[in-house]
């Protein structure tokens, strides 16, 4: 879906890619994700395996629901844990273009717990807090929903965010010098440059 | 032969990380037993003096020579904060003043350093030594002689050392004879291998205004495979030479193990310029990573475009792999036909290769353009606009991280263009314009690309890339340059005539 912006056809629709990384427990995690087109499966170790799940043509928020049931998180007699299953959302790509992972974190996405019977007893009994979310993670030890919430047209939202979080974090000389984020002031020397050549 | 030496850095240099020319010449000191202290003025002076003062220093590093900023108060603020320094300086006593000039710009603060080490009383009793690419700059004020030949010939220094600095200054320190030593004789280094790693022993990288983590500058390689026609390097460097990928990156691990310091930004002219040499290093720092899962290195440096066949897929992956986070890119143009003349060696099909893996990779560029080069046409130039518009996608993503537009095409001396001047009839646009000579030419090939229209290109394009959200460098000083020079040449007379055929 195209729409005209200052003479630019601006895409309204995203294709999205999710690299997964899939660990062991007793069974392999189980997800779904709306819209999702196709999975490619890559094994890395016996316990590790990467899923790359590609979504066409997106415009609203994509959920990937994380199904873990009890008894995946395998201990030793004396609780240390052996092997627990575990999603992570490894990497995202827009447009075949890499998302900074920071900003698909804490800016783009959330996860809600949705926590078994047994961990949420568990934690009482040890007086241990739930947080039921939602949370800005990206590996899932608890079943859930985690949604990549994201706003049309993509990149000019995308900019933003990117520039906000730089902003943030630099003053306003480096902001300049490094960034290239700068007051409007230049504009007073372009109209003066502009004037000059006119009088030609 | 010298025993006691005070290393200097002088501005005007980044203050992100220490320069480098210090830990090289440190451990130069290092190697020959010579006991040594280092004073970096360009990081000392921004952090003493008000910061609106050193705004406008920095603001007139360019023409500081200029006679009427000899009343003004930073100029007094800075040569007042200059003798505090020198004193400081010369309390190690030592018998020899190596001054490191990076770059021309670094030539005002060095003037007056010599001039203040020069009237001191005890000035028999150091030399004084220059080295770094800015010495050979031709001063309006010294009526365009070298700088380096001048100050010698006048003595007010002792030594200029021409060329890479690890071996001659080394000899200059055992007192041996060596090319580039007071001459331009200077030889490449072969084994760039054969160095010693810089020393960071005196130097703290933590004390820099560095962005998130300190870093470094390293360095892979001198000189350039390419001769772009515009181009200087080749009149410092004129043979590629560089170390191998796995000496590199055991630098990098040295540091890393002795600084805990994992970014770094190569000084390179191209970070792959040889491409076995770039595998190497990439693999050499993936092997490093998989040893100790905390070696998380992040490095930046000059890239040129190649082709699908020379940088697969497979050379980007491992450049993320080994923690390639930002490349500068010398695109110049969008426009074939202008990167042909200028000999870079590369299409747009290749550009357009290489923006796709470094969308893949999250690799973000910083492209270095030049408007206004002596063959560009109108039609070029429409060129550089659309792409604007058509790679607008890897500004929003940040890929394209940066866009710098420079100051418009310069000839500078020593240059294959300079060379090129004759076929490309290129003449002076304005007659008596030597105060602004790099830019008073016209191509009677290309009559209607004058400074003018040089500059209009030029603004159209900032115009563009701001309107699409690419993001530039700070563009007030060329701003400010431009108007000097529309100011300047609104009093001169063309210095050449076009007849309608």
């Amino acid at each position: 879906m195209l729409t005209s912006n200052n003479n630019i056809k601006v895409k309204q629709s995203i294709n999205i890619t999710i690299e997964l990384e899939l660990y062991l427990g007793v069974t392999w995690p189980k997800y779904t994700v709306n819209h999702a087109l196709s999975c490619k499966e890559t094994e890395i170790s016996k316990r590790i395996k990467k899923h790359k799940v590609v979504v066409d043509d997106v415009t609203s928020p994509l959920i990937l629901d994380y199904s873990k049931s009890e008894g995946e998180t395998v201990t030793s007699k004396n609780g240390e844990i052996l092997f627990d299953q575990k999603l992570k959302v490894n990497k995202i790509w827009v447009d075949n273009i890499l998302l900074e992972q920071d900003l698909v974190k804490y800016n783009m996405s959330q996860f809600d717990p949705n926590y078994n019977t047994s961990y949420i007893e568990y934690c009482e009994q040890n007086q241990l807090t739930v947080d039921h979310g939602p949370l800005q993670i990206l590996e899932f030890f608890h079943s859930g929903k985690w949604k990549f919430l994201f706003q049309v047209p993509f990149w000019n939202w995308y900019n933003n965010l990117m520039r906000e979080q730089v902003a943030g974090k630099h003053n306003k000389s480096d902001l300049e010098s490094y960034f290239g984020i700068e007051d409007n002031d230049n504009q007073q020397l372009i109209l003066k440059l502009k004037e000059l050549l006119s009088n030609v | 032969m010298f025993k006691q030496v005070s290393l200097i850095a002088l501005p005007k240099q980044d203050f992100l990380r220490p320069p480098g020319a210090l830990p090289i010449l440190a451990a130069a000191c290092e190697a020959n037993n010579a006991e040594y202290n280092v004073y970096d003025f360009n990081l000392w002076l921004k952090e003493n003096v008000e910061p609106s003062i050193w705004q406008e220093i920095d603001d007139n590093w360019s023409d500081s020579f200029v006679a009427s900023h000899m009343d003004t108060m930073w100029y007094k603020e800075f040569l007042k904060f200059l003798n505090i320094y020198v004193d400081k300086i010369m309390l190690s006593s030592p018998d020899l003043v190596s001054i490191s000039i990076f770059s021309d710009y670094g030539c005002f603060s060095a003037f007056e350093l010599i001039q203040a080490l020069n009237s001191r009383p005890d000035r028999n009793t150091f030399k004084i030594a220059i080295g770094g690419t800015g010495i050979r700059a031709k001063l309006k004020i010294l009526e365009f002689k070298e700088f380096c030949t001048f100050l010698l010939s006048e003595q007010k220094i002792d030594y200029f050392i021409y060329g890479e600095g690890e071996v001659a200054f080394s000899n200059l320190l055992k007192g041996i004879d060596y090319p580039g030593i007071n001459n331009f004789d200077a030889v490449q280094i072969d084994d760039l291998d054969s160095l010693p790693f810089p020393s960071y022993k005196k130097i703290n990288p933590w004390d820099y205004k560095y962005l998130t983590t300190p870093e470094l500058t390293i360095t892979g390689s001198k000189g350039c495979v390419r001769k772009c026609t515009y181009c200087d390097v080749a009149k410092y460097w004129p043979k590629f030479k560089y170390r191998s990928g796995q000496n590199l990156a055991d630098e990098m691990w040295h540091y890393y193990k002795t600084l805990n310091i994992t970014n770094f930004e190569f000084s390179d002219s191209l970070i792959n310029g040889s491409m076995k040499q770039f595998e190497e290093l990439n693999k050499a720092i993936i092997r490093y990573k998989s040893i100790d899962k905390d070696f998380t290195p992040s490095y930046k440096g000059q890239f040129i475009c190649r082709s699908k066949n020379l940088m697969p897929e497979s050379s980007y992956r491992e450049m993320q792999e080994a923690g390639c986070k930002y490349i500068y890119v010398g695109l110049e143009s969008f426009s074939d036909p202008v990167r042909h003349s200028m000999e870079k060696k590369f299409s747009n099909k290749d550009f357009e290769w290489h923006l796709e893996m470094c969308g893949k990779y999250g690799i973000k560029n910083s492209l270095l353009m030049l408007v206004g080069y002596p063959t560009e046409t109108l039609d070029d130039h429409q060129q550089n606009l659309s792409a604007l518009k058509k790679y607008q996608v890897y500004a929003h993503s940040g890929i394209i991280s940066m866009i710098v537009f420079g100051y418009t095409a310069n000839i500078l001396a020593d240059t294959p263009l300079y060379h090129q001047m004759d076929e490309l009839k290129i003449t002076e646009e304005y007659s008596n314009g030597s105060e602004f000579s790099t830019f008073n030419w016209v191509s009677l090939k290309n009559p209607t690309l004058n400074l003018k229209e040089r500059i209009r290109r030029w603004i159209e394009l900032v115009e563009t890339a701001n309107s699409l959200d690419y993001l530039m460098p700070r563009n007030k000083h060329i701003l400010s340059s431009f108007i000097n020079l529309l100011t300047q040449t609104s009093t001169k007379k063309k210095a050449f005539k076009l007849h309608p055929s």
